[in-house]
């Protein structure tokens, strides 16, 4: 799908830092990229790569000592990261939603599903109370809920983690929001209900006019979902694209490998070399790019000058064998 | 509820409302008054708060002496017969009037089970009318001293406890409320107000006492505070106007504190050490075969490396009267000539521990109460500390007194080595010797509390002689002979009298007795 | 409900004769209470007979079948140190423990909540520590030594408030309370600010941890996702999380606040049943130290099953037996 639309989210050199005993220690350092309305944006990599933080940063629930320490994001062409607390609030929940990886523990024990729901609605929409709980209502219909007016009034822990994951969809759904970070959906699932919840969210983003930052594990689930991909190493975006061109063609050494340790959907590849190593935590990044003690195809220049995206195929990689001068030198393919 | 509330607050100012030249005075002691029943326990606390309400026969003045109260005097007819005339128009606190039904009345009553005043008639046969106010004692053999015996045993109303179904004294096996440990009725310078057990106990002036009252109370509160820190604050805050039982370690404090008056005086409780000298071998000692403290060197050896100067000025903080006597200057029969300690001098102790066969010493255990003297186990480590000098190793056993009387005394009388106090209940120096010095006899009861089993044929005789000799200058003769006896042989090891502590504002005029006696008819609030 | 209520309450019946067991198994190491209620001068033979009359001198078991046959007539027997009904005894001194561990207890709460809240909530404000710390030293203070200070403070160097004592009590049939007379209520802010210091403390730092531990899960982490304002989450989601783990605590906190009363109303000559079991204790009075290890022994039952029943209240996971009914899930 095109970025070229005016886009609804822009994350612009975002730098996430911790204050730590030894000084700062920076986990996401200099990621940039753009979301269109309605579109599905896949993030991979590995554990630990600043996923989760670039969401947290982009909804504004970053836990101290983590800050943003550099950077912008805008949405709908509004700065947001520096908006006072309170504005930031009424942002979340109507503008940004947010799903969290386990269902199980996303929701309040103590209070039923309904009025959860409610309690969201009507903080963001004012609707009264009936207005509300018909909305609710609505909403549980929507994802899926069987006997819907019944289950309103139960407790969480008296649904199953498949259908807890589908009351945390509606609860993200509440105010209609044009974004929605869906950190791990369904990595806490049984794999047989993956694709159902996967599919909900297809559906519902298709409906909604939803964009959905879709962070997940599964390239099986990104291939399937998304529009485009990003990938995360060590705390930097090191390649984007359509997701077609990517897991057809990956054009970052890393991002080939995290294809091959994954089946894919469009049958068996030539099996790529296993990535040998460990992600770097954040403090201990080499300079240069960061991927490069573990690249099978560093050369002199990968150690001691860090590469920004560079346009590669139909997206963009963050690595040298990209640059003009170096393609021409080491050719691959 | 409002109307509750309305009440409630108007009852409390009134309880609040001095009335006009009203004297309260305001007491306040470690322990509980534990039952207003005169019969209930003989302990001195209580025998001297409930002796403001009830009266004895015979009581004692403020030296100790014999006096008469509702008894106006009393002879011996015959060796065995004591003859009380009563005191003429006496009233109960409840109009009734007193005559010698109720002493008849009484003398059964402190006979009966439930009853711990029965050792205190326990001399007397008989007790028989003669005429309304005239009664005669009949005692088994010869009881010279009966008068000095009786000064505890308060007299009750007949009609009274008939009346209130209190009759008998509490009996503690059944499961029944008793009116007199509640109430009382007696004929004293005081009548019971109000009880509330462990609150407060309020008693006011009567009115209609048979006597000239010197003190100008119109109402005494007592409260229990069983704590020494709170006592002292409540002292020190003006909420109490004395404090009978005052902590060790506070009497500088209060001293030396503006309007407040410490009260010092020597008791007539004897502290002492005893010794097993009954078995053939000792229960927890090193020493197998024989029993050392049967040696009276081994005995005299400990006398000897005890520093009881060091224990009262250490150990009592000064508060103490160093004796050499198994009883108090006061105690009728105390013979000072032979009150002088032999010297402190372990040197020669070690000798003597040598020369009976112990030139390294040896082990024994030690028992010790708590919480029943005062500084009782710190008198014992002290003991413990000085022994080890001359090589004796003692292996102290210091626990609650409930533990501890129930170790040592009999029939068991499970130690080798032990301290304890005793205060002679009839102020006689024969009941020290009854009780604690003559050898161990149940068929004559002697020898009850001689824990360490000592035991002297002469002693033994001679308490016999001084139980029923009337002349007085013989039977000090005696007393003294066998006082002598005792202490040459080193049948205990007297350490101190304990001192009587008493706290008061200085707008208090009161009058301390040697038997810790706190009379409130002796007060005066000014 | 009630079936549980009921079965609750015949095991409590079960624990009460463990205790009742347990306490006469022990009695024979307390002492010799003979002693103690006879005079010096009672005879041997005397003591032997008391003794026997008694029933001291039967093997413990044979006691305690003797207790339990008196205890289910309602008969705890007579105490051996004030010669009166055990049951009067102790109902003359629980309207004072009582209503000195209620407030205790509410001053604890009323205090221990809010700034246990607030220290949660505001981790790192200067106001949170000073609490803490200040909380630290009513925590590391022994009871006797606050209770010492307090006296000193109030009632000996500024004189407003009295040292000890309950001050004048209304009666209310059998109750007697101190909350209807002033100097009642004076009488009872010292000690009940002692008895409750510990435990405030203790619900301030329970609340703080567990605020801070609810603050950290998902669903709270949800709530603000979904744009719920502080207010909402602080006082509706994370406290009510909070207080389940609360209200355990507490709950055997106001058993033991019952237990620990006994060093403050030693001190402060409070006339409940904690100095009634000390005085008990030092006189070896069996009859009141087993009713009363009996009665707290209950209270701690009843205690439990009022914790339990607030859980049912609070927490809906408990209530699954009864929900399964409604269906469970896919
Ligand atoms: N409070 C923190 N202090 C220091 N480092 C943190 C903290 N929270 C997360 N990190 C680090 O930030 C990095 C990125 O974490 P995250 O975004 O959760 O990874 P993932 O890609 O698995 O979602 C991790 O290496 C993690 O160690
Ligand atoms: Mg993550």
């Amino acid at each position: 799908m095109a970025s070229e639309r005016s886009p609804l989210l822009q994350v612009e050199n975002l730098r996430i830092a911790f204050a730590t005993r030894r000084g700062e220690v920076t986990a996401v350092d200099g990621v940039s990229f753009a979301m269109a309305p309605g579109e599905v944006l896949g993030v991979v990599g590995e554990s630990g790569a600043g996923k989760s933080l670039t969401g947290a940063a982009i909804i504004g629930l970053l836990e101290p000592p983590g800050h943003i320490a550099g950077g912008r994001i805008v949405l709908g062409g509004r700065r947001i990261d520096n908006l006072p607390a309170p504005e930031m609030r009424r942002l979340r929940g109507k503008e940004i939603g947010a799903i969290f990886q386990d269902p199980l523990t996303s929701l309040n024990p103590l209070y039923t599903v309904g009025r959860q729901l409610v309690e969201t609605i009507q903080v963001h929409l004012g609707l009264g109370a009936a207005a509300a709980r018909q909305r609710a209502l609505d909403l549980l219909k929507e994802v899926g809920i069987p006997a819907a007016d019944r289950r309103i009034d139960h407790y969480p822990h008296q649904f199953s983690g498949g259908m807890r994951q589908r009351v945390v969809i509606a609860l993200a759904l509440c105010a209609n929001p044009r974004l929605i970070i869906a950190d791990e959906p369904t990595t806490a699932l049984d794999v047989s209900i993956q694709a159902q919840i996967i599919a909900l969210l297809k559906r519902l983003c298709r409906d909604h006019g939803m964009a959905v930052m879709l962070v997940t594990h599964d390239m099986g689930v990104i291939a399937e979902t998304a529009d485009r991909v990003a990938v995360m190493y060590a705390g930097r975006l090191v390649e984007i694209g359509p997701v077609r061109d990517i897991v057809r063609q990956p054009r970052h050494p890393y991002t080939a490998g995290l294809m091959g340790s994954i089946p894919t959907i469009g049958g068996r590849r030539d099996r790529l070399q296993q990535i040998d190593g460990a992600m770097p935590r954040p403090g201990a990044v080499p300079p240069g790019c960061a991927f490069h003690p573990r690249c099978r195809e560093r050369f002199a220049r990968c150690l001691d000058e860090r590469p920004n995206l560079l346009p590669a195929g139909g997206g963009a990689a963050a690595c040298w064998l990209h640059a003009p001068a170096e393609a021409a030198a080491v050719p691959h393919g | 509820m409002h109307r509750g509330l309305a009440a409630a607050l108007a009852a409390a100012l009134v309880a609040f409302a001095p009335l006009a030249g009203a004297k309260t005075f305001r007491f306040a002691n470690d322990g509980d008054v534990n039952s207003m029943d005169p019969y209930a326990r003989n302990e001195t606390f209580l025998l001297t708060f409930v002796g403001n309400i009830y009266e004895p026969l015979v009581g004692r003045d403020k030296q100790l002496k014999a006096a008469p109260m509702l008894a106006t005097s009393w002879s011996q007819t015959s060796p065995e017969v004591w003859r009380f005339k009563l005191r003429q128009g006496v009233k109960f606190h409840d109009g009734t009037p007193f005559t010698d039904d109720d002493v008849l009345f009484s003398f059964d009553r402190v006979r009966m089970d439930g009853s711990n005043l029965k050792a205190v008639v326990a001399t007397v046969k008989r007790v028989s009318k003669i005429d309304d106010y005239t009664v005669d004692m009949t005692t088994d053999g010869p009881d010279p001293i009966l008068p000095e015996e009786l000064t505890n045993w308060y007299i009750m109303s007949k009609s009274w406890t008939e009346k209130n179904n209190a009759v008998k004294p509490a009996d503690l096996t059944k499961n029944e409320d008793f009116y007199a440990s509640r109430h009382a009725n007696g004929t004293g310078p005081f009548m019971l107000k109000d009880r509330e057990p462990e609150v407060k106990t309020t008693l006011v002036n009567n009115p209609n006492w048979w006597g000239k009252p010197e003190h100008n109370l119109t109402e005494v509160v007592f409260t229990h505070i069983g704590n020494d820190a709170t006592r002292v604050a409540a002292l020190l805050s003006g909420e109490i106007d004395m404090m009978y039982t005052v902590p060790p370690q506070d009497i500088e404090r209060i001293r030396h504190t503006p309007h407040l008056k410490i009260y010092e005086g020597p008791e007539l409780r004897t502290i002492f050490l005893g010794m097993d000298q009954a078995r053939d071998e000792l229960i927890d000692s090193n020493v197998k075969g024989k029993n050392p403290f049967k040696d009276v060197r081994v005995r005299k050896a400990f006398y000897l490396a005890i520093d009881e100067k060091a224990i009262k000025d250490k150990v009592m903080r000064g508060s103490a009267t160093i004796t050499a006597l198994m009883v108090a200057p006061g105690v009728n029969g105390f013979d000072k000539s032979l009150n002088q300690r032999y010297p402190y001098d372990p040197a020669a102790a070690k000798k003597l521990l040598v020369e009976a066969g112990y030139p390294n010493g040896f082990e024994v255990g030690m028992d010790c109460p708590t919480d029943r003297y005062i500084n009782d186990e710190a008198i014992c480590q002290a003991v413990v500390a000085m022994l080890s000098k001359i090589g004796v190793k003692v292996n102290l056993l210091a626990q609650t007194r409930s533990k501890y009387f129930a170790k040592i005394l009999g029939p068991g009388y499970n130690t080798s080595f032990y301290l304890l106090g005793w205060t002679p209940t009839t102020y006689d120096a024969h009941n020290a010797l009854f009780n604690l010095i003559a050898s161990r006899s149940a068929s004559a009861g002697t020898g009850l509390f001689n824990v360490g089993g000592y035991s002297n044929k002469r002693v033994d005789e001679l308490t016999r002689l001084i139980q029923i000799e009337t002349d007085p200058e013989k039977r000090q003769a005696e007393i003294s002979e066998a006082m002598k006896i005792h202490k040459e042989e080193f049948g205990h090891i007297p350490l101190h009298q304990q001192t009587v502590v008493w706290a008061a504002r200085d707008n208090i005029e009161l009058v301390q007795l040697a038997d810790n006696f706190f009379p409130l008819r002796y007060v005066r609030v000014k | 409900m009630i079936a549980f209520i009921i079965r609750r309450l015949c095991q409590s019946v079960a624990v009460m004769l463990s205790v009742a067991f347990i306490a006469f198994a022990l009695f024979t190491y307390v002492g010799d209470p003979i002693n103690n209620i006879v005079g010096q001068d009672t005879g041997l033979r005397e003591r032997e007979q008391l003794r026997h009359q008694l029933g001291l001198d039967d093997p413990f078991i044979l006691q305690f079948a003797r207790f339990v046959g008196h205890a289910a007539e309602g008969d705890f027997g007579l105490s051996y140190q004030y010669a009166r009904p055990v049951s009067e005894l102790i109902a003359e001194r629980l309207p004072a423990t009582l209503e000195l561990s209620l407030v205790a207890a509410v001053l604890a709460l009323a205090i221990g909540l809010p700034v246990g809240i607030y220290t949660g909530l505001h981790r790192y404000s200067w106001l949170s520590q000073l609490m803490l710390t200040a909380s630290l030293v009513g925590i590391s203070l022994p009871t006797f030594l606050t209770c010492i200070l307090l006296i000193l403070v109030f009632a000996v160097i500024l004189g407003w408030l009295p040292s000890f004592g309950r001050g004048s009590t209304v009666a209310l049939g059998w109750w007697t309370t101190g909350f209807l007379t002033i100097d009642g209520l004076k009488a009872l802010i010292l000690p009940a600010i002692t008895l409750g210091l510990f435990q405030m403390t203790l619900i301030i730092r329970l609340v703080r941890a567990e605020m801070l531990e609810v603050l950290r899960t998902d669903y709270i982490k949800f709530a603000r996702a979904r744009g719920l304002p502080n207010r909402l989450i602080h006082f509706g989601h994370a406290l009510k999380n909070t207080l389940v783990p609360v209200i355990t605590i507490t709950g055997l906190q106001l058993g033991s606040i019952i237990a620990f009363a006994v060093v403050t109303e030693t001190v402060f000559q409070w006339p409940g049943m904690g100095l009634l079991i000390i005085q008990a204790i030092s006189f070896a009075d069996i009859p009141v130290m087993s009713a009363y290890l009996v009665l707290v022994a209950f209270f701690f039952v009843v205690i439990n099953l009022i914790v339990d029943l607030l859980y049912y209240a609070v927490d809906p996971r408990l209530r699954i037996d009864r929900a399964a009914a409604s269906g469970h899930g896919i």
